[in-house]
C-alpha cells in the first residue's frame, strides 16, 4: 500500500513522492487463474453429486464464473489503488509547476511505470526536473514488488563540455578560423 | 420551560468539529504536496546555480585569454565570439536561476502559510472541545437542578457568551483554511 517516503531513503538527486508495494497476488490476472483452478476442483467435486453438471460447457461456465466473481473485488481494489496514487502524484506535480492542468492520468502512470520512461515537468516553464517510475530492487527473492515514484533534477543541457572543447581548439590551433556550432 | 432550549444542541459543536477535521486533514496532504514540490525545485535551483557558476567561470577565462592574446585577428575574433556566447550563456542561466528561486520563494510562502493556518485549526478545536466539555457540564447541572426542584426552580441558563466567541473564531479559522485550499492556478 501507499506509504510516505520517509523510511526509504531517497538517492541523490531525486525526490521521493511516494512508494508502494505490490504482492504478486495482488494481480488480479494472477487471481482469476488462481481461483479458476479452485472453480475446476469444486465444479469436479459438485459432479460427484449433481450427474446434470457432467458435461464440459457447465464445467467451463461454473468455472469463469466462480473465478469471475471472486476477481471482482481484486480489480476494484486495484483500481482505486491506481486512483489514488495518481492523484497522490499530481498533487506534487501541481505544486511543481503551479499548474492544475499538468497531470498524469492512470494509464500514462502505468505507461511510465512500464517503460521507465521520465515526464518532464517545467517549473516557471523551465526544464530540469522529471518524474519516473522506479522499481526499487529488492534483497530477497519472495520480496513483494516495491515501486516508487521519484522526480529527479537534471542539469540543464547547457553545451559546456562543446564550449571547452571549441575553446581549446581556438587557443591551440592559432591558425584556424572561427568554428561556428 | 425547559433549560434544553437555552443550551445549543451538541450537533452544532460536533458539525463544527468535523468541518475543522476535514480543513485540517485536506491542509495537512496539500502541505505534503508543496513539502516534496519545494525539495524538488530545490535541488533545481541548485542544478542551475551550478551551471550559472561554470558558464561564469568560462567567461571570465576566456576574458582573461582575450586580454593577454597575442596571436592573429582570426583567434582573436574566434575568442571574442566565444565570449560573446559565454556572456549569453552567464545571463540565461542568471534570469532562469531567478525565476527558479521567485518560484520557491512563492512556495515557502504558501507552506508557511499552510503551517499557521494548521496551527490555528488545532487551536479551535482545542477551545471548542472545552468549551463544549464547559457546555455539557453547564446543560447536566441545570438539568440536575430542574429535576430537583420542577420547573419554578430552574434558574434560566444565560446564553455562555464564551461559546459564541469560540463558535465565531473557530468558523473564521475554517473560512481561512478553505480560502488557502482554494488557491489554486497562478502561483
Amino acid at each position: 500500500m501507499m506509504q510516505n517516503p520517509a523510511r526509504q531513503p531517497s538517492p541523490k538527486d531525486a525526490v521521493t513522492v511516494v512508494w508502494w508495494e505490490r504482492k504478486p497476488g495482488d494481480n488480479p490476472v494472477i487471481r482469476f487463474v488462481l481461483f479458476s483452478v479452485l472453480g475446476v476442483m469444486v465444479a469436479l467435486t459438485m459432479m460427484v453429486f449433481l450427474t446434470g453438471l457432467r458435461n464440459f460447457g457447465a464445467l467451463t461456465l461454473f468455472t469463469v464464473t466462480f473465478a469471475g466473481i471472486l476477481t471482482v473485488p481484486a480489480v476494484a481494489a486495484q483500481r482505486s489503488f491506481t486512483r489514488r496514487l495518481t492523484k497522490w502524484i499530481n498533487d506534487t506535480i501541481h505544486e511543481v509547476t503551479g499548474s492544475a492542468h499538468e497531470g498524469l492520468s492512470a494509464k500514462q502512470l502505468r505507461h511510465l511505470a512500464r517503460s521507465g520512461e521520465a515526464f518532464p515537468l517545467l517549473v516557471s516553464g523551465t526544464p530540469g526536473l522529471r518524474l519516473q517510475v522506479q522499481r526499487v530492487l529488492a534483497v530477497e527473492d519472495d520480496a513483494p514488488e516495491r515501486w516508487r515514484a521519484v522526480i529527479t533534477a537534471v542539469s540543464p543541457r547547457n553545451g559546456i563540455a562543446s564550449f571547452d572543447r571549441l575553446l581549446a581548439a581556438t587557443l591551440s590551433g592559432q591558425a584556424q578560423g572561427p568554428t561556428n556550432d | 420551560m425547559n433549560p434544553q432550549d437555552h443550551v445549543p444542541p451538541p450537533d452544532n459543536y460536533a458539525a463544527f468539529l468535523e468541518r475543522l477535521d476535514d480543513a485540517a486533514a485536506s491542509l495537512t496532504t496539500r502541505l505534503r504536496s508543496v513539502d516534496k514540490a519545494l525539495t524538488a525545485v530545490t535541488l533545481l535551483l541548485e542544478k542551475y546555480q551550478s551551471a550559472s557558476l561554470k558558464w561564469e567561470q568560462r567567461r571570465a577565462r576566456v576574458s582573461e585569454e582575450l586580454d593577454r592574446h597575442a596571436g592573429g585577428p582570426e583567434t582573436y575574433a574566434a575568442l571574442g565570439e566565444l565570449h560573446d556566447t559565454a556572456v549569453k550563456m552567464v545571463t540565461l542561466h542568471h534570469s532562469q536561476t531567478l525565476r527558479i528561486a521567485e518560484k520557491l520563494h512563492l512556495m515557502q510562502g504558501q507552506r508557511d502559510a499552510i503551517q499557521q493556518s494548521l496551527g490555528e485549526l488545532g487551536a479551535s478545536r482545542t477551545t471548542l472541545k472545552t468549551s463544549r466539555r464547559l457546555s455539557q457540564d453547564r446543560h447536566n447541572l441545570n438539568r440536575a437542578l430542574y429535576e430537583l426542584a420542577g420547573p419554578r426552580g430552574s434558574a434560566k441558563a444565560a446564553p455562555d457568551p464564551g461559546l459564541i466567541s469560540d463558535l465565531r473564531r473557530a468558523r473564521e479559522a475554517v473560512i481561512l483554511a478553505e480560502a488557502l485550499m482554494e488557491v489554486k492556478g497562478p502561483r
